[in-house]
C-alpha cells in the first residue's frame, strides 16, 4: 500500500502544475486543463486522506464520484464557452479578450 | 344605498372627476368636467334627503390603526346642508369654468383643481371629528393658494397667493393648537360639546376662533381675500366667496356648543366689526372683484354674528343665501371680464349694454345680497337682525353693514349700467379691452373698432358662462323660501322675522341706497332699472321703453330734489372708506409682508446652514464615493489572468489565515 506522504506529494505536484497552467498559460483551453489538473490533485488528496483515516467508509468513494462529475461538467461548460468565444472573436487567447475592462 | 356609501361618494366622485379631467384629451375637457360636476349633485342631494328624514350616520376607521385617531365622515343636518351648498355652487361654477377656461392652454389643470377642491370641501363639511377636519382644512388651503396663483402671467397672482397662504397658514396654527389641546385634555379628537376646563379649554376655544377668523377673512386678517382676487374668476366665485371662506363660519357653527360663552361672544364682536369694516373697504375699492371681496368679508362677519346670536341655523341660512348671491355676482363679473378683459370698474363702465343677461344676473345677485325683499339674503339677513336684537351694539353694527351693502353694491351696478359709456367712455373701455386682449393672449377673437368713437371691443363670452350665472341667480331667488326647511334640517326653530327687523333691514337698505351717490343716487337707480329692464325685456321693446321713460321721469324729479345732506354724508363715507382701505393696504398688508420677509430671512439663514454644513458633508461623501468607485474600476482590467491571480492570492490569504488560527 502506498503511504500517505507519497500520495500527498503526487497531489501537490499535480496541483502545482495545474496552478501553473491556470496562471501561466495564455490559451483558454490550457487554463481549463490547468483547472482540471488542480481538481484532480484535490481528488487525489481526498482519496489519500480517506484511505488513511477511514479505510472502511464508503462515503469517501461517493465524494470522489461527485468531484469527477463536477470536473466533467466544468470541462463541458468551459470548452463550450471557449468554442463560443472563438467563433465570436476568432481567438482563444485570454489577453485579447478584454471586453469586461472597467 | 347606505348613508355611508353616499357619504364617501360625495367625496370620491368629484375627486375621480378631477382625475378624469386631467387625463382626458383636451377636446373632452368640458363634457368630462361638466359631467363630473353634475354627478356630484347626486350624493349631495341624497344626503340632504336622508338628513331631512332625520337620519344620521357616521362612517370611518382608525388613522394608521391608532386608537383615538379616527378619521371618517358623518351625516347630520349641518353637514348635509353644507354638502348641498358646496355641491350646488361647485357644480354651477365648474360648468361655468368650462366656458371660462375654454381657450386657456392650461384649462384642464384649472378644472381639475376646482373639482379636487369640491372633493376636499365635501370632506371638510362632512368630516366626523377634528382629525378629518384638519386634513381637509389643509388640502383646501393648499388648493386655494394653488388656484389663486393659477394665472401666473399676472404678477399679482403669485403675490396674492403667497399672501393668502401666509395669512391663512398663520391662522391655521390655531386649529392645530386647538386640536393638540383637545387631545391633551380628553385623549380624543371627536367633535364634542364640552369644553375642557382651565387653560386647555381656553386654548381650544381661542385656537378655533383664530382658525375661523383667518379662513373667513375676518378682522384683523381680512386683507388676504382682496389679494386672492388675482385668481381666476371661477376660483374667486367658488373658493373665495361661496364655500372655502365659509369654512370658518362652518367651524364655529359645528362647534357652537363647544364655544358657548365668551368665545362666541368674541366671535360676534369680530363678526360685527368685520361686517362694517368690510363694507367700508368695499366702498373704497376700484376693482369689481375687490369690491365683491370686501363684501364677502362683510357678509361672513354677519354670519359670525348669526352664529353668536342666533345659532348655526341662522348663520347657515345666510351662508346659503350669500353663496348663491355672491357667486352669481362673481360669475357675472367673469362674463364682463371676458367681454372687456379687465375687472377694473372704469374699464367695465357701461358693459351692461353688451352683456344684458349677465348684468341681469348680477343685478339679481346684488339685490339679494343688498337684502332687497323678497330675495334670499333679505330673509337670512333679517334672521340675523332679529337674532342680534339681544345685543344693541351688534344690532347697530349689523344695520350699518346692511346699509353699507346696499351702497357698495349699488355703486358698481351703476357704473356697469352707465349708459354714457359708448360716447364718453369709448376710448377708456377700448384701452381696457386692449389690455385684456394682451393678457388673454392668442386665441382671443376680437373685432377691431372703426373710427374715433369705436365701439367697445367685443370678445366672445361663452353662453355657458351666462347660463351658469343665470341658474345661480335663480337659485338665489328660490332660496328665500328655504329658511324654515333649513332650520328644520339643523333642528332649530324657524328663523324669526319680527316687525323691527324687517323695518330695520329696509331702512338700512334705503339709507345705503340714498347715501351711495350724492343726489344722483335715485337717478342712477333709475338707470340701473332701465338697464335691468332692457336686459330682461329685450324682446318686448315697448315695455322696455316704458320702463326707460319712467326711470327718466324719476331721474328728472330727483335731479331737482338735490339735497346737500346725502352729499356730505357720501363724501364722509367715501373719505372714511378710503382711509380704512389705505390702513388695510398699508398697516395690515405691511404686517403680513413683514411676516413674509421674516420667513424669507429665516429661510435664507437655514439655506446658508444647509449649504455650509449639510450640503458640504453630503457633497464630500459623494466625492469620496466617486473616487472609490473610480479606483475600484481600475481593477476591472478585463484581463482574465489578473482575475485569476487575484483569486489565487485571495485563496492563499484565506489558507494562511486558517493555518495561523489552527496553530494557535
Amino acid at each position: 500500500m502506498i503511504s500517505l506522504p507519497v500520495v500527498l506529494a503526487a497531489g501537490a505536484v499535480m496541483f502545482g502544475i495545474g496552478l501553473y497552467g491556470v496562471l501561466g498559460q495564455t490559451n483558454a483551453v490550457m487554463v481549463i486543463m490547468g483547472v482540471e489538473l488542480m481538481l484532480g490533485a484535490g481528488m487525489l488528496n481526498v482519496v489519500g486522506f480517506l484511505r488513511y483515516a477511514h479505510p472502511d467508509a464508503a462515503s469517501g468513494t461517493f465524494f470522489v464520484l461527485v468531484i469527477m462529475t463536477l470536473m466533467a461538467v466544468e470541462a463541458t461548460v468551459g470548452f463550450a464557452l471557449v468554442v463560443a468565444t472563438f467563433r465570436h472573436s476568432r481567438t482563444a487567447e485570454l489577453d485579447d479578450l478584454t471586453e469586461l475592462s472597467g | 344605498m347606505s348613508p355611508a356609501a353616499w357619504l364617501w361618494l360625495a367625496v370620491a366622485l368629484p375627486l375621480v372627476g378631477g382625475l378624469g379631467v386631467r387625463l382626458a384629451p383636451r377636446r373632452l375637457m368640458a363634457p368630462v368636467a361638466a359631467g363630473a360636476a353634475a354627478i356630484t349633485l347626486l350624493p349631495a342631494s341624497a344626503l340632504v334627503a336622508l338628513a331631512a328624514r332625520g337620519e344620521t350616520a357616521a362612517s370611518g376607521g382608525r388613522w394608521l390603526g391608532s386608537a383615538g385617531l379616527e378619521v371618517g365622515l358623518r351625516l347630520d343636518g349641518l353637514s348635509a346642508a353644507m354638502a348641498g351648498i358646496v355641491a350646488l355652487t361647485g357644480a354651477v361654477v365648474v360648468v361655468y369654468a368650462t366656458g371660462y377656461f375654454e381657450e386657456h392652454p392650461r384649462g384642464r389643470s384649472a378644472l381639475a383643481g376646482l373639482l379636487a377642491f369640491v372633493a376636499a370641501m365635501q370632506a371638510l363639511v362632512l368630516a366626523d371629528g377634528f382629525l378629518m377636519l384638519l386634513i381637509a382644512w389643509e388640502i383646501v388651503g393648499a388648493l386655494s393658494a394653488r388656484l389663486i396663483a393659477f394665472g401666473r402671467e399676472r404678477p399679482d397672482a403669485p403675490a396674492g397667493a403667497v399672501r393668502a397662504f401666509l395669512t391663512t397658514r398663520a391662522a391655521d396654527t390655531g386649529l392645530y393648537l386647538a386640536v393638540f389641546a383637545l387631545w391633551a385634555a380628553t385623549g380624543s379628537l371627536a367633535f364634542t360639546a364640552d369644553r375642557p376646563d382651565g387653560a386647555l379649554g381656553a386654548l381650544v376655544a381661542s385656537g378655533l376662533l383664530l382658525a375661523a377668523i383667518g379662513k373667513s377673512a375676518q378682522v384683523p386678517l381680512q386683507s388676504w381675500l382682496a389679494g386672492a382676487m388675482a385668481g381666476p374668476t371661477p376660483v374667486s366665485a367658488l373658493l373665495h366667496s361661496a364655500t372655502m371662506v365659509a369654512a370658518g363660519v362652518y367651524l364655529l357653527a359645528r362647534n357652537e356648543a363647544l364655544l358657548a360663552g365668551w368665545p362666541l361672544e368674541l366671535a360676534g364682536w369680530i363678526g360685527a366689526s368685520t361686517a362694517v369694516l368690510g363694507a367700508l373697504i368695499a366702498l373704497g375699492e376700484r376693482d369689481l372683484k375687490r369690491v365683491l371681496a370686501g363684501s364677502t368679508s362683510s357678509q361672513l362677519g354677519l354670519m359670525l354674528v348669526g352664529v353668536a346670536a342666533g345659532g348655526p341655523a341662522v348663520a347657515v341660512f345666510h351662508l346659503a343665501a350669500h353663496a348663491a348671491g355672491k357667486a352669481t355676482m362673481f360669475l357675472a363679473a367673469g362674463a364682463f371680464q371676458h367681454a372687456r378683459g379687465s375687472t377694473d370698474l372704469e374699464d367695465l363702465r357701461g358693459v351692461a349694454r353688451a352683456q344684458p343677461a349677465a348684468f341681469a344676473a348680477f343685478a339679481l345677485g346684488a339685490a339679494s345680497i343688498a337684502a332687497v325683499p323678497p330675495l334670499a339674503a333679505f330673509w337670512s339677513k333679517d334672521a340675523i337682525v332679529a337674532a342680534a336684537e339681544t345685543n344693541p351694539a351688534w344690532l347697530v353694527l349689523v344695520l350699518l353693514a346692511g346699509a353699507g351693502s346696499a351702497a357698495y353694491l349699488l355703486r358698481p351696478a351703476l357704473v356697469l349700467a352707465d349708459r354714457g359709456a359708448i360716447t364718453v367712455g369709448g376710448s377708456r373701455a377700448g384701452a381696457g379691452a386692449e389690455r385684456g386682449a394682451r393678457q388673454a393672449g392668442a386665441g382671443a377673437e376680437r373685432r377691431e373698432g372703426q373710427g374715433a368713437d369705436a365701439a367697445p371691443v367685443q370678445r366672445r363670452v361663452p353662453p355657458v358662462m351666462v347660463g351658469a350665472a343665470a341658474v345661480l341667480a335663480g337659485a338665489g331667488v328660490l332660496l328665500g323660501a328655504l329658511g324654515a326647511p333649513l332650520a328644520g334640517l339643523l333642528g332649530a326653530p324657524a328663523p324669526e322675522t319680527t316687525l323691527v327687523s324687517v323695518a330695520g333691514s329696509l331702512l338700512a337698505l334705503v339709507a345705503g341706497a340714498v347715501v351711495v351717490r350724492r343726489p344722483r343716487a335715485l337717478a342712477a337707480l333709475g338707470h340701473a332699472g332701465t338697464a335691468v329692464g332692457a336686459g330682461l325685456l329685450r324682446g318686448a321693446d315697448a315695455a322696455g321703453g316704458a320702463v326707460r321713460l319712467g326711470a327718466r321721469g324719476v331721474a328728472a324729479v330727483d335731479e331737482r330734489v338735490a339735497v346737500r345732506l346725502p352729499d356730505a354724508l357720501a363724501r364722509g363715507a367715501a373719505a372714511l372708506s378710503r382711509g380704512v382701505d389705505r390702513a388695510d393696504r398699508g398697516g395690515l398688508d405691511a404686517a403680513v409682508d413683514g411676516v413674509g420677509r421674516g420667513g424669507l430671512l429665516a429661510a435664507s439663514a437655514s439655506d446658508r446652514v444647509e449649504r455650509g454644513g449639510i450640503d458640504a458633508a453630503v457633497d464630500g461623501l459623494a466625492r469620496a464615493v466617486g473616487r472609490g468607485g473610480r479606483g475600484a474600476s481600475a481593477a476591472q482590467t478585463g484581463k482574465l489572468h489578473e482575475y485569476l491571480r487575484d483569486a489565487v492570492l485571495g485563496a492563499a490569504a484565506i489558507a494562511l489565515l486558517i493555518a495561523l488560527t489552527a496553530i494557535t
